[in-house]
């Protein structure tokens, strides 16, 4: 008879008949195979068990005996496999005894001792047990008693607590369905099949959800096709068999057959109809790539944002592969690392992925050079991954790392997907990674096209020279800055960083200097801010830095930063430092203003602040809240004009005291400058042009203050130490007047003034009319009076000998308009010559001015 | 990560050997880069703690030309006070253990030198590839397999040799004869004689230990019915197991009408020799074994240096154990006689075929040793291997430094020991040298001395110093205990002979490092000019007391 009772030793039978198939299929550990025997066991016990409750031939004690034959060897199954998965040693004498009572429980079965008669009436059933029925409890309790034991949760593999609790709690409920057995009134109903049959369920979960022995389903579709078809078979059989009970009583055969054909042919459909479902299960996955496959094509044409062309990526591959988390690595192509563009997670999140692999990465090496897939095997077997740190091999092992997928383009790799195990624990197939290399194609395409596109409005932004953004940009992100902060209530300041005096280092050093300065400072800013604020070139000498998410206070110590390293560490084209410094205006949003104009506004003000009081400052605009009264408006400008007044007056006096040091240059600079400012007026200068000659012509030495006396007044030809020294008080006096603006105008004469009209002079070997002509006044100013007064080495010349002198270095020493102008001034006695001596020099000075090299 | 056990049930073979044994395929280049690379981790590992700030200094070493420029090259004296006293908290990593030398190393009673787990797994991985390529008849293929009986006759710990049971534990399951844990309760010479007592009952696979070992075994067999019954008998058990074994091996000999050999009892998977002088008695333990033995350089300080492969010729260095340098033969012998002067040292892509080196190690995954001159003469046989195709350079171990003489690895005598023994005789001696060398198929110290005034004979002589070397170090005394070997040979030197050396060699040298001849280990060439000049002198005393005695 057909009921409940015998459907669920036959669910039982069938549930552990897959699992066996399955198990089977696998690679074979010592574990694996003890499961397998324990699976089997309880396989034979569902069967004698169905078979018995079908009442079908021979007859029940046939069946029930082989039941037994089953279920006597449970225990001992799962004893032997309770050992193999606790890896405990030292227990066969255990086994061998539980082989042994197997053994006797086996004869004992065969001649009846177990259970002496059992027979089916009215569908229950009924059986008398017998002596050795004693002998079977104690040895099933005892060795299922011993398994738990051995399967308890030790210190040593807490790993294992969650993958066995399944089978753990299984076995205790087959413990429980056993012993409703040793009471017949009970023991008639399958409650033991039943708590095989959770048993086996608990057991199959445990399989899918914690890959319980490491066996993993490979659910094959001809495996299935098998199973299901198996299945049907049986079913249809048991509803031929019901049926022929039926009719047989009721009907005659040849109905029963009519009946038995129509079944089959509903079967046939049926079957036909799983099948199908089957077919769709197995092939959805490819539906789905294909799916995936097109939408990849669909973005290519659509996405030309990298950001969110990886984002889309990663997206599409997590979901189409249930994967843990993918990221996307592209080639960064000034230091050829791998910079990580973009992460997407599954469902764990884990912030600290590996964030960069650096161009020598054997991880990035082996995809480069094979162009293919590098998977987890092969990184656990080719030699070439010794060189792996045992912190990158910690980091790819946490993050159950499995898939380098290598992004080509015309044979260069230009990134990698890196991609984590499923979320169901299942390796990759080779399918997979044929479908993922077919992506990584399309995808690299689609990459390097966006990657362009980005390169091709990076450029469209950004300054050519110093490669930050430039002032359309700058723009544009400020307004959309200022929107983000107007609805996510957040901040963001805004520093504008001008180098101060920069016009006149462009005079001084020329613009091909100017221009390296320049690269110089924006890699200062570029080292100093972090990855999320935006640099901009504003303007000529002037930067600006957004700095989203930092109020004031942050940005000032920032610019406060750059001020310091820019001043520090610049070092001008001789090597000076100190020779070049910025000022800073810092704001905020909102604190200072919620619009572009207002805050831009606000931060010129604070960097004109800056730059009053004299540079080299950073400068923080206080709101309207929090006056500053350091910086009161009505006492600011009186208090810069004292400061510039105290500065001035110093710098005279250095002047004068430069001219005391030196015995012989007494009132070399009042000299000079009469004679310079008498050659300007001659040649047309007037004004504000005059005036800086003058300035310049009466400080040219400031410079000198750095140079020792004994170098100065040096009776012996200097050597060449000295010489260097001596030079470097051009660069040493622009060093001392950048610091006064009403001076600055005055710097490119002074610097220029040891020029030589052919090249040949110094600092910077300018030639003809590349130097100012305030310089060439200057020199032909100082070299005539250096002539005409007494030297410690030399006597002074007369008048008459220093102007041949000038005469027959102009061109080439001189600038011969300057000196032609000059030497007519004297002439017509528009200047007059304040000798120290008037006899003639007896001593012709072999060095008054240090000769081209060549 | 897949264990070998795991590989081999699930037949993987192909990924084992990859696994193991691909560093053999590897270029100079991608092997050189497997070196720089682990060099800048360890490098990294050392910045951060206190040994390595004391060794590399202050200076921030950024790549390979920093390290080989700034870093000096160390010696153990470098080490000694932190690592004699274990001082763990200065290393770079903690280590899992600690091994040491034999002993008599030096000024020191040990070399301690630590192992970290990463160390110990490295090691462990290098070994396995030994004894694949000691079960492989070509490449690919081995017979290695699970639970394979492993008579283990090498120390146990604290010597480094402990640790591969250790490591290989991670791996794969053998059954070691004896047991691990028992072998470490018992002395070198009971562990092996166990080990070989529990083959004959359980079969034996595989085989490490030293060579000589195995060369007493082979004896032991072809005499037995002679002089050496003590030794078979305390062998050969009467357990049914092997006497079953004996008997097919009786049955084998007579069929091939010769003597029972081991290779009748036991059919070996694989031999592996540690130790200094396993080239000697390679032929004898094919002989008699039916194999040869793979021969794997190491040491404390070193771990697993290089193997052979299947075909047992030159040994390929494991990329990922040591940082690789060398110190050509010239630059290491003017370094040791000028200790001011600092060696230059050549990369494995630097080295030349047929040049011995000594070498320099670095260890990686956290090992304390920074260029360190272990104290070993190597030598490239070739720069690759021709007949298996292996493209990286072939090296064979040459000896120690001159400071140490080792004896197939059972014992290290140093100038120290040796001359406590010359002294021991009472006699007034100017000079005395010694060296290896090879005898009766065997290493062995050849001491040459000098004495002023000596009347005793040359016998009672050696018999003195030999039984004060035994009494000074019990390992030279095993090699006659255990291998029935007498290891000295003895050359007195006619009185005058070191004069008449150094006579010679005023005249002829200009460095005066070069007038007198090294004690230990003098060139061979030394040796007989020294041989010379004492044969002329007996001769010359001989002709002058025959013309007084006429």
């Amino acid at each position: 008879m057909f009921n409940i009772y015998t459907f669920v030793p036959l669910t039982t039978f069938i549930c552990y008949f897959v699992l066996v198939v399955l198990i089977l299929r696998g690679p074979k550990s010592l574990q694996v195979k003890a499961f397998a025997w324990y699976i089997g066991a309880m396989m034979v016990w569902s069967l004698g068990s169905f078979m018995m409750r079908t009442g079908l031939p021979p007859d029940t004690l046939f069946w029930n005996k082989v039941l037994l034959f089953g279920m006597t060897f449970v225990p001992i199954a799962f004893f032997r496999f309770s050992q193999a998965f606790a890896k405990i040693e030292g227990q066969s004498v255990l086994l061998y005894l539980g082989f042994v009572s197997y053994a006797i429980l086996a004869v004992s079965n065969l001649l009846g001792l177990i259970v002496t008669n059992a027979s089916l009436e009215n569908g229950n059933f009924y059986y008398e047990l017998g002596p050795m029925t004693i002998f079977m409890t104690i040895v099933s309790f005892g060795f299922i008693l011993l398994s738990i034991y051995n399967l308890l949760p030790r210190n040593d593999w807490s790993e294992h607590k969650d993958r066995l609790k399944y089978p753990l709690t299984g076995a205790i409920i087959v413990l429980l369905g056993g012993t409703i057995n040793l009471y017949p009134p009970l023991g008639q109903y399958p409650l033991d099949i039943a708590a095989n049959t959770i048993n086996g369920l608990l057991i199959t979960f445990a399989i899918y959800r914690y890959r319980f022995l490491n066996i993993t389903f490979i659910m094959r579709q001809g495996i299935v096709y098998s199973i299901i078809t198996t299945c049907i078979t049986i079913t249809y059989l048991l509803l031929i068999f019901i049926l022929h009970k039926w009719f047989h009583n009721n009907a005659s055969i040849v109905v029963s057959l009519i009946m038995a054909v129509l079944i089959a042919l509903l079967f046939q459909r049926l079957k036909d109809f799983v099948q199908l479902l089957i077919d769709r299960a197995f092939f959805r996955k490819k539906y789905d790539y294909r799916e995936t496959l097109k939408k990849f094509s669909h973005i290519m044409t659509a996405i030309l944002d990298l950001n969110q062309l990886s984002q889309s990526i990663l997206e599409l591959l997590t979901k189409a592969f249930h994967i843990r988390h993918a990221s996307l690595f592209l080639r960064d192509p000034e230091k050829e690392d791998y910079l990580i563009l973009h992460n997407s997670y599954g469902i764990t999140y884990t912030p600290d992925f590996i964030s960069k692999f650096e161009r020598n990465n054997p991880l990035i090496n082996w995809p480069k050079d094979k162009g293919r897939l590098l998977t987890r095997n092969d990184l656990e077997t080719l030699p070439v991954f010794l060189g792996m740190w045992d912190e990158e091999l910690k980091e790819l092992e946490e993050e159950k790392i499995e898939l380098f997928v290598p992004l080509m383009r015309r044979e260069k790799l230009i990134g990698v997907i890196v991609l984590a195990e499923k979320l169901s624990d299942e390796p990759y197939s080779n399918e997979d990674c044929e479908l993922l290399s077919m992506v990584a194609n399309e995808a690299a395409i689609a990459i390097e096209n966006a990657w362009l596109y980005q390169q091709a409005k990076l450029e469209a932004n950004t300054d050519n020279l110093t490669k930050l953004y430039n002032h359309r940009y700058f723009h544009e992100y400020m307004a959309m800055e200022c929107e983000r902060t107007a609805t996510e209530d957040d901040v963001f300041s805004l520093v504008l960083v001008d180098i101060d005096l920069f016009r006149v280092y462009n005079d001084v050093h020329g613009y091909t200097e100017g221009d390296k300065a320049l690269e110089w400072v924006a890699s200062v800013i570029r080292r100093s801010v972090r990855p999320t604020d935006i640099t901009v070139r504003y303007g000529g000498d002037e930067f600006a830095i957004i700095c989203p998410g930092i109020p004031t206070a942050g940005a000032a110590t920032l610019a406060e930063h750059i001020r310091n390293s820019i001043e520090n560490k610049f070092e001008d084209p001789r090597g000076m430092t100190g020779m070049l410094t910025v000022s800073a205006g810092v704001v905020c949003n909102p604190q200072h203003g919620t619009s572009r104009e207002k805050l831009l506004k606000e931060a010129h003000k604070a960097l004109a602040l800056a730059k009053n009081k004299g540079g080299n400052k950073v400068l923080i605009l206080p709101d309207d809240k929090t006056p500053d009264q350091k910086f009161g408006a009505g006492q600011q400008p009186e208090l810069e004009r004292n400061l510039r007044e105290s500065y001035l007056a110093t710098i005279y006096a250095l002047a004068a005291t430069i001219d005391a040091k030196d015995k012989y240059t007494y009132g070399h600079s009042a000299n000079v400058t009469r004679y310079a400012t008498t050659i300007a007026e001659s040649m047309g200068l007037t004004g504000e042009m005059l005036e800086i000659i003058r300035q310049a012509a009466f400080l040219h030495d400031i410079g000198k203050i750095g140079v020792p006396e004994q170098v100065l007044n040096k009776k012996d030809p200097l050597n060449e130490h000295e010489w260097g020294i001596l030079m470097a008080h051009v660069d040493v006096g622009v060093a001392i007047l950048k610091n006064v603006p009403s001076l600055s105008e005055a710097i490119p004469d002074i610097h220029s003034h040891h020029e030589r009209y052919d090249g040949g002079g110094y600092p910077r070997g300018l030639k003809g009319d590349k130097i100012p002509l305030g310089g060439r006044i200057l020199s032909v100013a100082d070299a005539f009076d250096a002539m005409t007064s007494n030297r410690p080495y030399r006597k002074a010349m007369s008048v008459a000998m220093a102007l041949t002198e000038l005469k027959r270095h102009a061109g080439a020493q001189f600038d011969p308009d300057v000196v032609d102008v000059f030497v007519k001034l004297i002439q017509k006695g528009q200047i007059k010559v304040h000798s120290p001596t008037s006899q003639i020099d007896k001593i012709v000075p072999t060095v008054f001015f240090k000769e081209p090299a060549n | 990560m897949p264990e070998l056990a795991q590989m081999l049930r699930e037949g993987r073979i192909d990924d084992i050997w990859r696994k193991y044994c691909g560093f053999i395929d590897l270029n100079m280049n991608d092997f050189m880069h497997i070196q720089k690379r682990l060099l800048m981790e360890q490098l990294d590992i050392l910045s951060r703690c206190a040994l390595g700030k004391k060794i590399l200094g202050n200076t921030k070493i950024n790549d390979l030309h920093d390290f080989r420029r700034e870093v000096p090259l160390t010696t153990y004296d470098d080490y000694a006070p932190l690592l004699g006293e274990r001082q763990e908290e200065i290393l770079p990593s903690k280590p899992l253990f600690w091994v040491h030398t034999t002993g008599k190393v030096g000024h020191y009673r040990y070399k301690w030198a630590p192992y970290t787990e990463q160390m110990v797994n490295e090691n462990a991985r290098s070994f396995v590839a030994a004894l694949i390529f000691a079960t492989s008849s070509d490449r690919g293929k081995f017979t290695l397999r699970e639970n394979f009986n492993f008579l283990y006759g090498m120390a146990p710990l604290p010597y480094v040799t402990g640790l591969v049971p250790h490591g290989l534990g991670r791996e794969i399951k053998f059954n070691y004869l004896p047991p691990v844990n028992t072998a470490e309760q018992l002395t070198f010479e009971r562990r092996n004689r166990e080990g070989f007592r529990q083959g004959l009952v359980r079969g034996i696979d595989l085989f490490f230990g030293v060579t000589p070992i195995l060369v007493k075994i082979g004896e032991a067999f072809v005499n037995r019915n002679r002089e050496d019954k003590s030794t078979e008998g305390s062998l050969f058990s009467y357990n049914p197991l092997a006497l079953m074994r004996l008997a097919k091996a009786l049955a084998g000999s007579k069929i091939n009408n010769r003597p029972i050999l081991p290779k009748d009892v036991w059919s070996l998977k694989g031999i592996i020799c540690g130790g200094t002088d396993s080239s000697v008695y390679r032929e004898r333990i094919n002989y008699y074994w039916g194999r040869r033995p793979l021969e794997v350089y190491g040491g404390t300080e070193l771990g697993t240096v290089a193997t052979q492969t299947w075909d047992h010729e030159g040994m390929t260095f494991f990329p990922d154990i040591n940082f690789l340098e060398f110190i050509p033969e010239p630059e290491s012998q003017k370094s040791r006689k000028y200790p001011w002067y600092q060696p230059q040292t050549l990369l494995l892509d630097e080295v030349a075929p047929g040049e011995s080196y000594e070498l320099v190690i670095t260890k990686f995954k956290g090992g304390a040793f920074v260029r360190y001159r272990v104290g070993d003469i190597i030598k490239i046989t070739a720069l690759r291997n021709e007949q298996l195709n292996i493209n990286l350079p072939q090296m064979i171990y040459v000896d120690r430094i001159s400071d140490i003489i080792d004896l197939a690895s059972f014992t290290r005598l140093n100038e120290k020991t040796i001359g406590q023994a010359v002294d021991a005789l009472g006699l007034e001696s100017p000079f005395w040298f010694a060296r290896k060398v090879v005898s009766d198929g065997h290493t062995v110290l050849n001491l040459g001395i000098e004495f002023n005034n000596s009347f005793i004979g040359e016998k009672y002589i050696k018999q003195m110093i030999h039984d004060k070397l035994k009494e000074l170090d019990s390992d030279y005394g095993d090699l006659e205990k255990m291998m029935g070997i007498d290891p000295l040979r003895l050359n007195i030197l006619s009185t005058g002979t070191i004069n008449e050396y150094v006579k010679q060699q005023r005249n002829r040298v200009t460095d005066p490092a070069d007038i007198y001849p090294a004690r230990m280990n003098p060139p061979e060439d030394t040796v007989n000019k020294l041989l010379d000049i004492s044969a002329r002198l007996t001769a010359s005393k001989n002709t002058i007391l025959a013309s007084e005695v006429s």
